[in-house]
């Protein structure tokens, strides 16, 4: 094998970011192939790979082609009549039907020919294409590069099939290989391109937004650290009346906040998966139910039942109607008679959507399965008692327990919005969290498992009782899950949901400005309209102003009104012998959050190179992403309508995450430097890392060169 | 100087589409509220889209032939200025010179057409035009109004601008194809009378349509994209209204672009939810034994609708023809049921298509009520064109029914990889209208 190529291959692939379908959405930082650079070099290497608006005119003739071409490949059920061939491979079925393109062969035999004998081996066929577009050997790593990073999008997508989502038919090399072909057929001295690329010289880094971010990021901090350090040490309360665990997602904090206010609650925060690498089957689907950096170990089957007889049989009937209205509109001649005989109805159905959109829910339910109960069987015991306990201790929740422990997951709905699924729970995977906290409330509630639990140290009281919730970001409401509900509890539950609406009430308030939502009408209504409207661009904020990751006990931050843009993790160091629990924090919902952070950030950077232009002019392709009207590249990361009020007007402040840690220094810095990665982010500065005292309260930063240093002199 | 009454005249094709304007405007206009919402160019579109409204109500309304032929050619202007929403975008400004270029075209041969019919009858009201004799200029006004009608409904070889369009924003391709597509037949619907009498122009008028269906058909189910689909889509309907007109029967076709611009509408403004659609039939080839029993059920859908349309079933004209496609199209429902359970499924079935028929059935009953006083319905005897496009239609049902594998077989021979390979690259947008490079689009 010819090792030098397979280096060059590997190396040009480390520009590109992968790009998960629309179907779960997972943020990237775009730039996540630069990140062992200094983020100064690395804004100026990505101005001058993706940034740029001019090309050399032959560029345009191989990606319109190469963009018909992975469309139709990748398609994954929008044309009914599929590409022929698809069941071999991608590179095969691209060379046997190259051959048959007269766009791209005009008659020209010759190069039919060759296209016929040439190599169907990826790795090859690039040495022949390469060869054949005769590009010196210190060329050819820029070439390859530069293949890659003129069609950034269908690149990271083909990055995701072949390494993350582990497509057999896709690699790295057979994408590259294609992008060459197409370049042999068209363009047989791209020698230009190079030139092109050597002529480019990137700006100062200032002027590509570090400049401003720094600045944005001084104000921040200093506002946070003043309240951070007024912060008392907590009175011990009484026991609270309630315990919950929400989401570390940054919807969560404001929310937290308002239910605290309504009574005796104390709130957790712990990322969405409650630690469950599980799975999680659907009539006959399986998905994954946790972050994407860690493989699922487990299945749990959701068991879907209709409550009456004569709802399921409605929505039979629905699901039937739906399949002969697909059946008619996707075949010759019976689409024409469909239009007259269904158009009626449309029309109103339309106008309600339109102009009543608050009457929605009552069809929308139609397409909805309920989740009346989940099989956890296939999980053995002593895994749930393992799933329990690092729950239980990475939170610090192992003894004074509530008699009632809400954990709560969060989703969103939306409608017609293709970017649904950036909105439901990173750490689910792009999902909804509900299985996840279900799952786990019904663990801690199995009597086996806290019987195993107590012979860990962990004592749960009998009179303990853990419930499942979730909450709907759009309109903070929250869903108790309240099936084998004990008795005992039920005037706790009854109080519970009094309180929830209040916290909804308060935090509907809050959001109200960032929504243009008038205070003194009916919020809840209002929230509702939002989330059924199927004209509506901004159905909520999602993770829009997100800047910080605090990763300590609740008591540090109880009482701040960090407006809805900090993570919040609960971690309590004197409990975490070895610094296990931080590390798995440090390199899981750290990474996650870094990753959330950099797609916002880059999107509002510049919405077009990094993010996906407007929606309005948006075309879904192949059910997999969207592209810019009649056809493009495809368009990762976040729409302008996700970061911007206007056009013009940023809703989202670009800054890198900050993160502020409560443990002692040496803890931290020692698995920094254990961890590459880590390691990376914070000597190249992609993110800021602080570490508060445990006791002195004291607020010191980890600098570039991994020392410790004093935050006020960074803050000035 | 004419007065304001022999300046408009309000019948029944002229409520018609108004009412369709106002519904179409009304419900893009409050969608585009929200949706628009932040954008630079926020107020500029609800400027234009009002005064498109209201030219596109002068039009249908007025009797005069010079305001016809303005408010023609100001609709379409306007059309294309909405659809370069975003200016600084090259690939939209692609799509608006190519629309413009085509616009071009019809408004030119209009103004042509318009002149022979002043020369010809000296008269510029159109009632009057229409109950007059042109003399020898009759097949001349007759050809160049079915080109017109070719440009705007985008018919082949006209349809580059529709599959370029979708660099429009949503609300405008919404308009567009419930809208400003349907004007052409709108325009053969206005000059029906000079058609009932020559069935030649009928019979290439029903061709061209049933090409276009066709065709449209067959590249709506190779796109992978879903605006792109609806928009073959368009041109695959615009083709069955062009063969309703053929067929002279042109309550069918005014029904027809009348329905499909709600329906259209519904399916681009609900477009960006592509991705959530499951697509749910399976699409495996029935077997002899169902197949059979699906055309037995197609046949109530047939019945049924031919009894409420007023469609004599044995009739022997061209409505006919409308009642055999409904009975293709209640075989292709009944093959969902029975495609399941063989005899529970034809009951069922029968059932479904019992109220299908009636509903299509329906619907083609009350604009051909509506149209009576306007004597618009002719249907036209049977002519051996008519009978070839219907077995084209029949063919090409079957095709795809029998054939589901005819492009994805594992043993797929050259041929069919050839054809399949032209299809794509014929159903490709004009190349200045594609965003080659992301970075060429400009927000």
């Amino acid at each position: 094998m010819n090792t030098a190529l397979d280096e060059m291959i590997a190396k040009s692939w480390k520009t590109i970011a992968p790009f998960w379908p629309l179907k779960n959405l997972i943020a990237v930082n775009p730039l996540a192939g630069f990140e062992d650079q200094p983020i100064s070099e690395a804004l100026q290497d990505a101005w001058r790979y993706f940034q740029q608006h001019q090309f050399p005119p032959e560029i345009d003739v191989i990606n319109r082609e190469s963009i018909k071409w992975l469309k139709a490949y990748f398609d994954t059920g929008q044309s009914r009549i599929p590409l022929p061939l698809q069941h071999l491979d991608f590179l095969d079925t691209m060379i046997q039907l190259l051959c048959h393109d007269q766009r791209l062969i005009q008659n020209r035999s010759a190069m039919r020919e060759w296209l016929k004998n040439c190599p169907h081996n990826p790795v090859e066929l690039i040495e022949t294409c390469l060869q054949k577009l005769s590009i010196n050997p210190e060329h050819q790593q820029r070439f390859l590069t530069l293949m890659l990073t003129t069609l950034p999008g269908w690149a990271a997508y083909a990055e995701y099939l072949s390494m993350w989502a582990k497509d057999a038919s896709m690699s790295r090399e057979a994408f590259l290989a294609f992008r060459l072909l197409i370049a042999c057929l068209v363009w047989p001295q791209p020698h230009q391109l190079l030139s092109w690329f050597d002529a480019l010289r990137a700006p100062d880094p200032n002027q590509l937004g570090l400049q401003h971010m720094q600045s944005a990021e001084n104000v921040f901090h200093q506002r946070l650290f003043s309240q951070l350090t007024q912060q008392r040490d907590p009175i011990p309360e009484s026991q609270p009346d309630v315990q919950s665990v929400f989401c570390i997602d940054i919807r969560s904090e404001p929310f937290r906040r308002a239910l605290e206010s309504t009574g005796n609650h104390q709130t957790y925060g712990f990322a969405g998966f409650f630690g469950l690498t599980i799975s999680v089957s659907c009539n006959g689907k399986t998905a994954a139910s946790c972050p994407v950096l860690i493989q699922p170990t487990h299945t749990v089957k959701q068991i879907t039942r209709d409550s009456g007889q004569v709802s399921r049989r409605l929505k039979q009937c629905w699901h039937r109607l739906t399949e002969v209205f697909q059946s008619i509109n996707y075949a010759f001649t019976t689409p024409l008679a469909l239009v007259e005989t269904l158009a009626p109805a449309i029309g109103i159905w339309m106008s309600i959507k339109t102009f009543w959109p608050n009457h929605v829910h009552y069809f929308k339910s139609l397409n909805k399965h309920r989740v009346e109960s989940l099989d956890i069987s296939a999980v053995p015991l002593s895994d749930q008692t393992t799933f329990a306990e690092n729950f239980l201790k990475t939170i610090g929740l192992t003894h004074k327990f509530s008699p009632l422990i809400m954990l709560c997951a969060h989703e969103s709905e939306t409608l017609n919005n293709a970017h649904a699924s950036a909105l439901d729970c990173g750490a689910c995977g792009g999902r909804s969290g509900a299985a996840n906290a279900r799952v786990m409330a019904m663990i801690c509630n199995t009597s086996d498992v806290r019987v195993s639990l107590a012979k860990r140290g962990i004592h749960v009281p009998d009179s303990t009782h853990f419930i499942a919730a979730v909450h709907q970001t759009t309109t903070d409401d929250v869903t108790l899950y309240e099936a084998e509900l004990p008795e005992a509890h039920l005037d706790q539950v009854a109080q519970l949901k009094v309180q929830l609406k209040q916290a909804q009430q308060i935090n509907l308030l809050q959001r109200a400005q960032a929504l243009e939502l008038d205070p003194d009408q009916d919020l809840q209504k209002a929230t509702q309209r939002r989330k059924q409207d199927w004209a509506q661009v901004r159905p909520e904020w999602g993770l829009a102003g997100n800047a910080a990751l605090i990763i300590a006990p609740r008591s540090l931050t109880t009482g701040i009104d960090l407006e809805g843009r900090v993570f919040l993790h609960d971690y309590q160091c004197e409990s975490d012998l070895g610094n296990k629990i931080l590390e798995v924090i440090l390199t899981a919902p750290l990474i996650v959050a870094q990753w959330i952070n950099a797609q916002y950030l880059f999107s509002t950077l510049d919405s077009v190179a990094f993010g996906a232009g407007s929606k309005v002019t948006q075309n879904i392709a192949g059910k997999i992403g969207v592209m810019q009207g009649n056809a493009s590249d495809l368009m990762t990361g976040l729409s302008i309508q996700s970061v911007k009020q206007d056009d013009t007007t940023q809703h989202h402040q670009p800054v890198r995450l900050t993160t502020i840690v409560r443990a002692p220094q040496e803890a931290i810095l020692a698995i920094v430097k254990k961890h590459p990665n880590l390691t990376n982010l914070i000597a190249h500065e992609w993110l800021h890392l602080f570490s508060i005292h445990p006791s002195s309260h004291e607020i010191t930063v980890l600098r570039s060169n991994l020392t410790w240093g004093s935050s006020i002199a960074h803050a000035v | 100087m004419p007065t304001l009454q022999s300046l408009f005249n309000i019948d029944t094709l002229s409520m018609i589409m108004m009412a369709l304007i106002v519904v179409v405007g009304c419900i893009v206009g409050s969608f585009s509220t929200r949706y628009l919402k932040g954008d630079k160019q926020y107020q500029a579109f609800f400027i234009l889209l009002c005064t498109l409204i209201i030219v596109l109500l002068v039009l249908v309304c007025t009797n005069h032939l010079a305001i016809f032929w303005a408010a023609w050619t100001l609709s379409n202007a306007l059309l294309a200025r909405l659809m370069l929403h975003k200016s600084d975008w090259q690939a939209s400004r692609g799509s608006y010179h190519l629309a413009l270029r085509t616009f071009s075209v019809g408004s030119i041969v209009l103004a042509a057409v318009c002149t022979l019919l002043y020369r010809a009858t000296d008269s510029l009201d159109i009632q009057q035009i229409l109950n007059s004799s042109l003399g020898s200029q009759h097949t001349l006004i007759l050809a160049g109004l079915i080109c017109v009608a070719m440009t705007q409904s985008a018919a082949w070889p006209f349809h580059h601008w529709l599959i370029s369009s979708l660099n429009s924003p949503t609300p405008v391709s919404a308009l567009m194809h419930a809208g400003l597509v349907n004007a052409g037949g709108f325009l053969l619907a206005r000059f029906s009378p000079l058609f009932f009498e020559h069935q030649t122009a009928l019979l290439i008028i029903f061709s061209v349509g049933v090409l276009n269906s066709i065709l449209g058909t067959l590249w709506k189910l190779i796109q992978s994209d879903v605006k792109r689909q609806l928009a073959c889509s368009t041109m695959s309907q615009m083709g069955f209204m062009m063969m309703q007109c053929g067929l002279g029967l042109f309550p069918a076709a005014v029904a027809h672009l009348t329905w499909h611009g709600l329906f259209k509408a519904q399916r681009f403004l609900g477009s960006a939810s592509a991705a959530q659609e499951a697509s749910l039939d399976e699409h495996t080839p029935p077997s002899l034994h169902e197949f059979v029993l699906a055309l037995f059920s197609g046949c109530v859908a047939a019945v049924l609708f031919g009894l409420l349309s007023g469609n004599s079933l044995f009739a022997n004209d061209t409505t006919c023809l409308l009642t055999c496609i409904a009975w293709i199209a209640g075989a292709q429902v009944a093959l969902v049921f029975i495609q399941r359970h063989l005899y529970s499924g034809l009951i069922i079935s029968m059932g479904v298509n019992a109220l299908l028929g009636c509903l299509y059935g329906f619907s083609v009953h009350l604009f051909h009520n509506l149209f009576i006083p306007m004597h618009f319905s002719h249907p036209q005897p049977l002519h051996w064109v008519y009978w070839s496009g219907l077995i084209c239609l029949l063919v090409a049902w079957l095709t795809m029914l029998f054939g589901g594998k005819f492009f994805c077989s594992v043993n797929i021979p050259i041929w069919r990889q050839k054809l399949y390979v032209r299809l794509l690259n014929a159903s490709q947008p004009h190349p200045s209208t594609v965003t080659t490079h992301r970075n060429h689009y400009n927000v």
